[in-house]
């Protein structure tokens, strides 16, 4: 069970990386089309329309998959202002309990986003626009966002859940623990590729 | 029901659950408690639609630009030319800290990211140059907020998306007391200085050939900035498109550098959407709670409350001023901002103020929020750049920027005029 769930944990560090290049192509190749857009609208006052629709799509799938690159960085916001100052115990308690109340939210959110797809699929609606797109394939992107965010985020918690009552605190606050400010500057300058100059 | 919506919102508050689960479960609460009819079926279209809302895309664009921008190396050129321009003044490379925040933070839209690139880049520089180094903390700290006050900026984007105000007329509205606040930080400086000489250091010692000779290092974040704001004021994109242009510059120029490679553009994808997820999960959250509060009414009844109150429009904007200022000491500001203009919004309008000039006030009162212990992002920033010391000389070096940041919100209140010249000059 345990080594089970290790490596599905693992697996989500690759998962979290390639939903995070296609969330940024996404955006940019939306970037580009709205710039062509914008050259032919002014160069030849055409249009080719669309580009802004396409756009709101990349958002879209961006949101729901961006949910989980986030989740898996330990990025999602917390108000940390009591949290510091609770023993490890409570804090590795609070860590579950709030991952808990984001996947309860989020399963409200994944069922009707589910809704709003098959009413899609059903009726076979398409965007109202020049495009026309049926709204069912952005929709269904959009929505297998959601899915894969409880998947993982249910993974997490029932691995934190299991080291959390075998009293293994550190592996929770690896898991779901909020960052903490040093945690949050080595990542941010890691990520920036900055070396600490600070004369020491 | 209002006492309800805060005691859940302090519960939240306390356990410190993810802001955006906290923000749907108070919706949650406040359906379950007092709607005739469940709102929770509305979750999936209300996603729906705010996910692909264009004016949103705004969002993720400028997370996508900054991200480009800060990991080709823009940051450190930048710094070098503005040293050579600003260090003149009493105070030296202190003044080139603040402009460098004013100008990087103009596109960047970030108030974390733009202490944390201009403060690695000068945090060296203390001991070189001998300056008081709690001021010179807090220049930095400081400058770092004017990120979100110069447009682009996300926290306006947010707000003009919730409260239904354009999005151009805020960025206009934010230029000109992004630049009086520049100003006002500078002259903070120069008077600190002024009054012991000591605490601005050695000179930095430049000439006319150098001046020049590093000119270029100012040109990616300016003409960045200049494809944003110039397409919509010229009137060839709207906010998200002018974004988009905004993207094709960074990338343009970072190429032209030779500064992107597979790897760093890895990186710049899936720090964009790490943050874009993080701050649409929040938005998530914001817009479901809204529906709620609305179809209840708890906005006309904490409006009521107000009026209850007997107040004078300043009265009443002073009570709110305070509110932000208390709430601020304690929260991160985008989620206190969702979580808390559609309510305040509202009960400002009905006392007779602008919105677009509402939005640059919530904006300054953001920049206090960063800055104010014991829970003030940018406070942290600068102290982790630093890695040594205490919090406390970063805290006690911000505090003259806080008087001046207050200075600012009091002028702007006094005289609205410095925020709402420009948008009215152009409309």
């Amino acid at each position: 069970m345990e080594a089970t769930l290790d490596r599905l944990v693992a697996y989500s560090f690759p998962l979290a990386r390639v939903s995070g290049w296609i969330c940024g192509l996404l955006l940019t190749v939306s970037a580009f089309l709205i710039g062509l857009d914008i050259a032919l609208r002014q160069i030849f006052v055409v249009t080719l329309g669309g580009a802004n629709e396409l756009s709101g799509y990349a958002l879209a799938v961006s949101s729901s998959w961006g949910c989980t690159v986030a989740l898996v960085h330990r990025m999602h916001v917390r108000i940390d202002s009591v949290y510091t100052h609770l023993s490890a115990r409570v804090r590795a308690l609070l860590d579950m309990v709030g991952l808990a109340g984001f996947i309860y939210f989020l399963a409200f959110v994944t069922f009707y986003a589910w809704k709003v797809l098959e009413q899609s699929i059903e009726s076979n609606t398409h965007s109202i626009s020049a495009l026309g797109a049926p709204l069912a394939i952005p929709q269904a992107v959009w929505f297998a966002g959601f899915v894969i965010f409880l998947l993982v985020a249910s993974i997490y918690l029932l691995r934190a859940m299991l080291a959390f009552a075998k009293g293994d605190l550190r592996r929770v606050r690896e898991l779901l623990g909020a960052r903490s400010v040093e945690e949050e500057m080595e990542f941010e300058r890691e990520s920036l590729g900055l070396a600490a100059r600070g004369d020491k | 029901m209002t006492l309800v919506a805060i005691l859940v919102l302090i519960v939240i508050l306390v356990l410190a659950i993810p802001v955006a689960a906290g923000l749907g479960w108070l919706g949650l609460v406040l359906n379950q408690l007092y709607s005739p009819i469940s709102l929770i079926v509305t979750t999936g279209e209300v996603t729906w639609s705010t996910t692909t809302s264009f004016i949103l895309v705004a969002v993720p664009f400028y997370v996508l630009m900054g991200e480009i921008m800060l990991r080709t190396g823009m940051a450190e050129r930048m710094y070098g030319a503005i040293a050579q321009w600003f260090s003149w003044l009493p105070g030296g490379l202190m003044h080139s800290n603040v402009v460098a925040c004013a100008v990087w933070g103009a596109p960047s839209g970030s108030s974390v990211a733009t202490a944390v690139t201009v403060g690695t880049v000068a945090m060296g520089e203390i001991k070189k140059h001998n300056y008081n180094e709690r001021l010179f903390l807090g220049t930095i700290a400081a400058g770092g907020t004017l990120g979100i006050l110069i447009p682009p900026s996300i926290n306006m984007v947010v707000y003009g998306a919730m409260t239904d105000t354009s999005i151009p007329k805020l960025y206009l509205a934010g230029f000109t007391p992004g630049l009086v606040l520049s100003l006002l930080f500078m002259a903070t400086v120069l008077i600190a200085c002024l009054w012991r000489p000591a605490w601005g250091g050695t000179p930095v010692v430049t000439s006319w050939g150098e001046r020049i000779r590093t000119l270029p290092g100012l040109l990616p974040p300016l003409v960045i900035l200049a494809a944003v704001i110039g397409s919509i004021y010229i009137g060839w994109a709207t906010a998200t498109e002018a974004a988009a242009l905004g993207i094709l510059a960074a990338f343009a120029y970072a190429a032209y550098e030779r500064s992107l490679s597979w790897k760093v553009i890895g990186e710049i994808f899936e720090g964009t959407a790490r943050t874009t997820g993080m701050i649409m999960a929040i938005v998530i959250g914001a817009y479901f709670l809204n529906v709620v509060i609305t179809t209840i009414g708890l906005p006309n009844q904490i409006g009521t409350l107000v009026k209850s109150l007997d107040l004078s429009p300043l009265g009443t904007l002073m009570l709110i001023i305070v509110f932000y200022i208390i709430l601020g000491m304690f929260m991160e500001t985008l989620s206190m901002m969702v979580a808390t203009i559609p309510i305040t919004t509202p009960i400002v309008v009905a006392a007779g103020y602008d919105p677009v000039w509402y939005g640059i006030l919530v904006v300054l009162l953001m920049e206090a929020a960063l800055l104010t212990p014991p829970v003030g992002m940018n406070l942290f920033v600068v102290q982790g750049i630093r890695e040594r010391g205490d919090l406390n000389d970063v805290i006690i070096g911000t505090a003259p920027f806080i008087i001046t940041l207050f200075v600012m919100i009091g002028l702007i209140v006094a005289f609205p005029g410095i925020a709402m010249w420009l948008p009215n000059l152009l409309n």
